[in-house]
């Protein structure tokens, strides 16, 4: 497969969606055409690579961290299905070890799922534990299983985090 | 290639994270729920990489089954690639039955 850059890629997933500068991704030998725009991939069969998809994740992970803690924290917004599932996905758990990670039953995230037990204090716990893995990927794994050594920290990620959890809002002071 | 050898391979290739998903295996079954981040983490997590005996299979394919986290069976079909710049493994499709969400 050839390896092409592509500018002002459009990532999308349940946490939103994210115009990134540059995008690496693979179309297939017998592709001959041009390709410089993401509108030109339509019709093609292409790929990405694993480490650019945690990338992209990644960054639109810190994204809705960023916009939505401070919104979550007091309790204007709450946490919808689709950004359950993604954040799930992020943290790459299932529903008992979510469950295990939120001090919840697992019925009960089945009932987040469902939008009927969703609270402020959950929604912050969920924020929470997307931060830290955020900051430092794998962390979920570490606190549920334990393990040899903690997962290295991503420190541009970390500060990112850290300035969303204390910064303060626009309407108060 | 013989799957003990695509095993091994497979197994290297996915620990150094040289996996490439083909658009195909996350958005043209929609009713399967896939996700990019998903099919990533499903490769790189525990499974059981077997031939793809399925008539309409690609030639050299490999089915990669394993468990999702809502507990499903999952078949990814890949294909190890051997470029001049290194080999990788290419997830062409993906299949489970039935999505609860």
């Amino acid at each position: 497969m050839k390896k092409l850059t592509i500018r002002n890629y459009t990532y999308e997933n349940a946490l939103g969606a994210f115009i990134f500068e540059s995008v690496t991704v693979f179309v297939p030998n017998e592709c001959k055409a041009k390709i410089t725009k993401q509108s030109q991939l339509e019709d093609i069969n292409y790929g990405l690579s694993a480490d650019e998809i945690i990338r992209l994740e990644m960054s639109i992970g810190l994204r809705f961290f960023e916009e939505n803690f401070r919104d979550i924290f007091e309790g204007v917004r709450l946490i919808n299905a689709n950004e359950l599932r993604a954040i799930q996905e992020i943290l790459f758990v299932n529903r008992t070890d979510f469950a295990k990670l939120l001090g919840l039953h697992k019925a009960s995230i089945t009932n987040l799922y469902k939008g009927s037990n969703m609270s402020s204090t959950i929604a912050n716990l969920i924020m929470e534990r997307l931060g830290n893995e955020l900051s430092r990927p794998g962390a979920s794994k570490f606190m549920l299983d334990g393990g040899a050594a903690m997962p290295s920290m991503d420190e541009d990620a970390t500060e990112r985090v850290n300035a969303a959890r204390f910064r303060r809002n626009k309407t108060a002071s | 290639m013989k799957l003990r050898m695509a095993r091994t391979l497979f197994n290297e290739l996915r620990k150094e994270g040289r996996i490439t998903i083909l658009r195909h295996a996350w958005q043209a079954h929609p009713n399967r729920g896939f996700t990019r981040i998903e099919l990533v983490k499903l490769v790189q997590g525990s499974g059981n990489l077997q031939l793809n005996l399925f008539p309409s299979a690609q030639v050299g394919s490999f089915l990669w089954i394993c468990k999702d986290l809502e507990d499903r069976r999952t078949e990814i079909a890949i294909v190890i690639e051997t470029e001049d710049n290194g080999d990788s493994i290419v997830i062409i499709h993906a299949f489970r039955k039935g999505v609860t969400l």
